[in-house]
């Protein structure tokens, strides 16, 4: 996949880094499985310092994304299963966004539309 | 001496040669400031790149002439001293040159409004994990370092544990360091996407990292004849030496053309694969450039590749960078300084060619060699000749054109020089294992050693 990283933005690095990974997994531009750089490989691409990187990574990894293998480095991880954690952070992320829309004059039928246009997005690759 | 003078002339203009070339685009690049690709040919920037090479080459001749009066002076110390002011002189005039038009094309940047937006990093994650997949495999650099360890071996079999072996093993650690350290630079250069093609991309990188990881191995290899020199020495034939000495320094002479015609390929095929895309990527890398050399604080790398494309550049912005470059300016330094002093001492130093007689031996003394003490019984003869024989190889010391000082070997025996040329006779003792050539500034002093050594000589046989 293409990562396109602003380094003079006002979201940290290792955020974007995250966010447009977990969009690429959903998108299947990273597919199971894949190899990713290794955190030095990132780094020298990016200029950035290696903790940057390994931040991303760790989050990315604490999340289910992706897994680490001693050999084949780090790969994109088979789809994690919904836990706990992923339920309080996805209920308050979308409180937070339905909040936005609600304040922007945005109706519940349209933003089920949107959602469900973003939904044939993500799994196009899984209806194949 | 001459031929000093004419080199540095030389290298007025080789330098000003290589600068010119950021002058001409790379990358949409021209004197380290980016353009939009239509405005390349902008006649303000044609005029520009013109006055700027122009200059470089006026500034070459005016060195080369304030240089020519040096043709006139017969002082070596003289002579040196100004060979290395002029080049500290040459390359500050030069950079200045290139720094004031980095900048001047940066201003035209700015009043045309020609300054490009900075595209976001593209990171392609497949092409980074497989960038490294046209390296010339790590295995052909293992080759030169068993070779060379063979021929080390060798050596402290030859010399046993002497300055000889150990200055072998200092050069060879230095040198090889430098290239493994240069291939490891080369695994560590990033894709750094330049355009939205990631066809380009992949062909642009592999091109890079195929020919940098080449140049380094091949390196590796070229500087092994460097550390059979010594061995010449042991040659008998001085014929034979001397054509061995030309052809290693043929070597080292083709290999460093070699590696320049291959830059310059690089450079020529990049600049091909460029010319085909439309979507140049702007990085926001010009303002790190701005004095010709890398300088980011925030870039973690230590080698960057410059953006001639035809070298790696330290980034002067990181702590090691300038260690790095602040040692190797103080050597070259105390190199320019270590072998100009000497030269002072000889044309202005006080009868620096002497000698002390004691009952049973004579010392001989010249500055920064080795005094050599010959008792008397350890000499087989003393005369003095007219000319120094012709078949003569330096092996460690000093040959200008008034002095010959330290150890030589002289018609295929091992000799210590002490010889003002321009001063007739010679005085030569023999010994078993070594000669000694020796002249005092004063030749009645030459001729007044050798007869005191006659006497003693005719005592103690």
């Amino acid at each position: 996949m293409l990562l396109e990283i602003d380094t003079t933005s006002a979201t940290p690095i290792y955020t974007q880094i995250r966010d447009q990974m977990i969009l690429g997994i959903a998108q299947g531009d990273l597919k199971v499985a894949e190899s990713l750089p290794s955190v030095r490989q990132l780094a020298d691409e990016l200029g950035v310092n290696m903790m940057t990187i390994s931040k991303a990574y760790t989050v990315l990894k604490k999340e289910g994304y992706l897994l680490t293998d001693r050999r084949k480095g780090t790969q994109v991880a088979p789809y994690p299963k919904k836990t706990d954690s992923f339920a309080r952070e996805y209920q308050q992320q979308l409180a937070l966004l339905t909040a936005e829309a609600a304040i922007h004059g945005l109706t519940p039928e349209e933003m089920v539309k949107d959602v469900v246009n973003l939904f044939t997005e993500f799994r196009k690759d899984e209806s194949v | 001496m001459n031929i000093v003078i004419w080199i540095l002339i030389g290298t007025y203009f080789l330098l000003a040669l290589i600068l010119r070339i950021p002058g001409n685009p790379h990358k949409n690049i021209i004197l380290e400031n980016t353009l939009p690709k239509d405005k390349l040919d902008e006649p303000k920037v044609t005029a520009l790149r013109k006055a700027y090479k122009n200059n470089l080459l006026k500034i070459a001749g005016a060195l080369s002439v304030l240089t020519l009066p040096l043709l006139f002076v017969s002082y070596d110390s003289i002579v040196m001293a100004s060979f290395s002011l002029l080049l500290v002189v040459s390359i500050g005039a030069l950079y200045g040159c290139e720094i004031f038009y980095i900048h001047k094309m940066r201003q035209l940047l700015i009043e045309q409004d020609w300054l490009l937006q900075v595209a976001p990093v593209l990171v392609d994650t497949k092409l980074t994990v497989e960038k490294n997949k046209k390296l010339v495999p790590v295995a052909w650099l293992i080759g030169s370092l068993l070779i060379a360890g063979a021929v080390l071996a060798f050596s402290f079999f030859q010399f046993g544990s002497s300055t000889i072996s150990w200055t072998l093993l200092g050069t060879f650690v230095l040198l090889w360091g430098v290239f493994a350290a240069g291939y490891y630079a080369t695994t560590r250069i990033p894709v750094r996407a330049l355009t939205d093609d990631q066809e380009t991309n992949r062909q642009y990188n592999n091109l890079t990292k195929h020919a940098w990881s080449f140049m380094m191995v091949m390196l590796s290899y070229l500087f092994i004849p460097t550390l059979l020199i010594p061995f010449v020495t042991l040659v008998k034939s001085a014929w034979l030496s001397s054509v061995l000495m030309v052809g290693f320094l043929l070597l080292l002479l083709a290999g460093s053309l070699f590696t320049f015609y291959l830059t310059f390929r690089l450079r020529k095929k990049q600049d091909v694969l460029l010319e085909e895309t439309t979507s140049y990527r702007y990085n926001g890398e010009d303002q790190y450039w701005k004095y010709g050399m890398y300088i980011n604080p925030d870039d973690s790398r230590l080698m960057v590749p410059d953006r001639l494309g035809m070298n790696l550049s330290i980034n002067l912005g990181k702590r090691s960078g300038k260690i790095i470059s602040v040692i190797t300016l103080v050597s070259v330094l105390v190199i320019l300084i270590g072998t100009t002093f000497p030269l002072f001492l000889f044309d202005f130093g006080e009868n620096q060619l002497h000698y002390t007689l004691t009952d049973d031996q004579v010392t001989l003394n010249a500055p920064l060699t080795k005094a050599s003490s010959i008792p008397f019984v350890e000499m087989e003869s003393v005369e003095l000749l007219e000319d120094l024989p012709n078949t003569r190889i330096r092996i460690n010391g000093m040959a200008t054109d008034d002095y010959l000082t330290g150890i030589f070997k002289v018609e295929n025996k091992r000799a210590v020089l002490y010889v003002d040329r321009s001063s007739k006779p010679i005085l030569k003792i023999t010994t078993q294992d070594e000669d000694y050539y020796y002249t005092n500034k004063d030749e009645a002093e030459t001729q007044q050693l050798y007869q005191a050594l006659q006497n003693d000589l005719g005592k103690s046989h």
